[in-house]
Formats: C-alpha cells, structure tokens, sequence
C-alpha cells in the first residue's frame, strides 16, 4: 500500500469522525450543554445543530422532563418524643441546563438528602397527632423550603408527599384502643339516650290518653244530662198533651188506654219463664175479678216452670 | 496487499449513499445523513469525470463532506423545524399568558401562587390576595412575572 492509499483512506476516515463530531442532533426533552477548551459556552436545545468539532465538545446530556425521586426511609423523633419511620417521594423538574450540570455535583443525590434533612427538621416540630393528621402541612412545608434551596442548582421541585408515616407498633395498638373507647362511649350514651325520649314518650302517651278518656266521658255525662233532660220535656211535653186530651175527652177513653196497657203487660210477665212476681192492681172489685185471672196464671206459670225442670 | 482498485464506477459512489442513509435510520445521531448526501454529489462528480482515481475520489469524498458541513454551518445553522408545542419542557415558558387568582398577596413584589398543584415564585406589584393576575413573562427560567388583570374584558 503507498503512502498516498493509506493517507486517502485515513483523510476519509478523519472526515466521517470530523461529520460525526460536528453534527448533533439533540432529542427532544434532553438539552446538552457545549464546552469549548473545557469551558461552558451554549446550551443546545433539542433539534439539530452544528457545533466546531475537536473545539467543542459536548458536555453533558441534561435531561429536562420532570423525574421522580424515592426518599428512602429513616427515623424521626417527634416532638412529643414519638419515633416515627418516614418515606417519601420527590417530584423535580430541571429548567436551567447548565446550572444542573455544572452548579452542582450528584444532583439526585444532593436533592435527596437536602430533603430528609428537611423532613427531620420540619417533622421534629409537630406533635405526632399533627403529624398524621396534617399531611398537607408538611408536604408544603417541605416543597417551599426544598424548592428554594434548590433553585441555585437550576431545579424546580414540584411536588413533595411523605409516603409512609409508621409509628412504633405499641403507639399504634394504644391509638386503636383510643379510638375503640371513643366509639364505645358514644354507643352508650346514645342508647341512654333513647331509652329516655322513648320514657318520655311513653308517659306522654299516657296523659294524653287519660286526659281524653276524661273529657270522653266529661262529654258523655253532658250528653247524658241533656238526654234526660231532653226526656223530662219530652214528658212534660206529653203530659200536658195528654192532661189537655183529658181535659177535652171522656175520662173512661184514658180507662180503657190504662186497662189495654196492664193487659199488654201482664201478657208479657206470663210469657217469662221463670217469672213468680205478678203483681195485682189495688182496685178492690177488680181484685175479686181478677183472681180467677190471678190462680189461671199463677198456675200456668208453675207449670212452665215444672215443665222447664224436666 | 494491492489496494488500488480502479474498477470503481461513479454509481459505487451511489450504493454508499445508500448504505450511510440506511444506517441512519438505525444510528442516533444525524451525520450519516451528511455522509449520505456527500457520496450522492461525489457520484455525480465521478460521473462526470470517470478518469479520477479511486485513491482521489476518496480524497475528494473527504473533502465535499467538509464543505457540505461548512454550508451548512454558515447559511442553515439557525434552522430550526416548527413544533407544534414550542414549550416543552419549559414549564415556566409554557405559564406565560395564564390568567391565576391569588392565594397569598403579592408582598414586597414576592409571592407565590399555586399552579397544577404546584407553587411557582412570583414577582410583580403588591396586591391583595383574591385579585386576579396575569403571568406575562419568566425570570431566571423559574420566577413568573406577573401583573393584575385590570378589566373584566380581558381575553383568557
């Protein structure tokens, strides 16, 4: 091979690296920042672009979509002295390329221990009640101070949530038996309770219907009263009817009403069955007259009875 | 070893075309493509002039890559493609023209308002908290400049 082959194979092998060097296309999401002699000079946002080879170089492929990081778990006292074991999650998203790049070292790392820290500090001025019931109180607590103190290093912290709070396992037993007894007391003063408006009731019940059974038969003896009364002028009403009659009439007419009624009358006590009572009118002559009547019924009367015995 | 072939025909020029633009489709990167576009014009320059060595067509390949880039470089450096989201990415560019309500009044020209569950810095005049405000411009890629909304009839 003469010199010349080897120097055009190499001119071109030279002019492929001298291509591959210079262009570079820069994905979206990603900005990669160029130095020049080892200094920062541009940042390259996503597309293509052209960059002066073996003079620029590029420096580092910053990503710049929005990441999550764990915040591993560690222990932390209370301000009450409860130990509590404390996880998280650490949404951030890089806005300033260059500054992530070269402002700081291990930027994941640097996030993630600057917010434990954050979290013990912030966590060690709450009581443990506080703490599980005011999660949103930390998680902004924690976002604005986290979030300031990265701004420096080109940073945004978007979102900060603890995960997981455990109490030791005794705390948590004494909590259920709290909430158990809250429970409980509530049961029992509600049946309490019940038991007294359904006594309440009761005796309402009562009184009401005593008071109407009052004025029932307050009404009642009203009524009665009136019906007597009613009766009486009724009466009186037919009396003077009658003595009016009377008083225009005959007086053997009223006689032969008064005969058909005693009549009628003893017709129905003869019917009774086991009727000894007959009474007898106190006219003298009709007495005579009437016992032949008298011994037929008294007789007939015993016989009904006789008959009954059988 | 007898490197020299001179059995090369301009149209070999072309199979390598062909080759580097395949691979492009493969390989990150753009510069295949460069290589691709620089052994299509040497096809057409040993087209032209079939009496060209292959040890100077090498050379010649080498060079028109170099001019391509230079091209390039000077008139079509600044090109870059449309994108139907410009400002991704960039969260904060992304806010610019929002219309917020405050949450927390503006004091000493610094506050903070809440975006997407999220706080963002803000700077602008001091104003009470409920007033609505209109981000306008970034600062520092993470501070949101901010004024009041005057009129009812401004457009969201």
């Amino acid at each position: 091979m003469s010199g010349f082959e080897i120097f055009a194979i190499l001119l071109v092998v030279f002019a492929m690296i001298t291509v591959f060097k210079s262009i570079i296309s820069v994905t979206q999401g990603y900005n990669y920042t160029v130095e020049r002699f080892g200094k920062f000079t541009q940042v390259l946002k996503p597309g293509l672009h052209i960059i002066i080879p073996f003079v620029d170089r590029i420096g580092s492929k910053i990503n710049m979509m929005e990441n999550v990081l764990d915040v591993p778990s560690q222990d932390v006292i209370t301000k009450d002295n409860a130990r509590v074991h404390v996880d998280g999650i650490v949404f951030y998203q890089i806005f300033d390329a260059p500054k992530a790049a070269y402002e700081v070292t291990e930027l994941e790392e640097s996030v993630i221990n600057l917010t434990m820290t954050n979290i013990r500090t912030v966590m060690g001025s709450m009581d443990l009640d506080e703490l599980l019931s005011h999660r949103e109180n930390i998680n902004s607590k924690l976002l604005s101070v986290v979030d300031e103190a990265t701004n420096p290093w080109g940073v945004r912290v978007t979102r900060i949530e603890i995960k997981d709070i455990r109490p030791p396992q005794d705390l948590v037993d004494s909590m259920a038996r709290q909430m158990k007894a809250e429970r409980e007391k509530r049961a029992q003063i509600l049946e309490a309770q019940g038991v007294r408006e359904s006594e309440i009731l009761k005796a309402e019940g009562y009184k009401q219907s005593a008071i109407l059974e009052a004025e029932g038969r307050k009404e009642s003896a009203f009524r009665a009263a009136e019906a007597r009364e009613r009766q009486a002028e009724a009466e009186a009403a037919a009396t003077q009817k009658v003595s009016e009659a009377i008083a225009k009439g005959n007086i053997q007419a009223i006689n032969y009403f008064v005969a058909q009624k005693y009549v009628e009358s003893l017709k129905e006590i003869a019917s009774a069955e086991n009727n000894k009572i007959l009474f007898m009118p106190l006219e003298a002559s009709s007495v005579i007259g009437a016992i032949g009547g008298i011994s037929e019924i008294a007789k007939e009367a015993f016989d009904k009875k006789g008959g009954h015995q059988e | 070893m007898n490197f020299t072939l001179n059995v090369t025909e301009f149209w070999h020029w072309w199979i390598l075309a062909a080759v580097f633009f395949a691979l492009e489709l493969t390989a990150p990167g753009a510069f295949l493509l460069w290589l691709g576009f620089a052994a299509t014009l040497c096809g057409f320059v040993f087209w032209a002039f079939p009496e060209i060595t292959f040890m100077n067509e090498l050379i010649i390949f080498a060079g028109v890559s170099f001019v391509l880039l230079l091209i390039w470089y000077k008139s079509f450096r600044g090109y870059v493609p449309h994108s139907a989201q410009p400002h991704l990415n960039d969260r904060a560019s992304a806010l610019i023209g929002s219309v917020h309500l405050l949450d927390h009044p503006i004091a000493h020209n610094l506050g903070k308002i809440k975006v997407n569950d999220s706080y963002w810095r803000v700077e602008g005049p001091d104003l009470k908290k409920g007033i609505k405000i209109k981000v306008v411009d970034v600062k520092d890629g993470s501070t949101l400049l901010v004024e009041e909304v005057v009129s009812s009839t401004d457009a969201h």
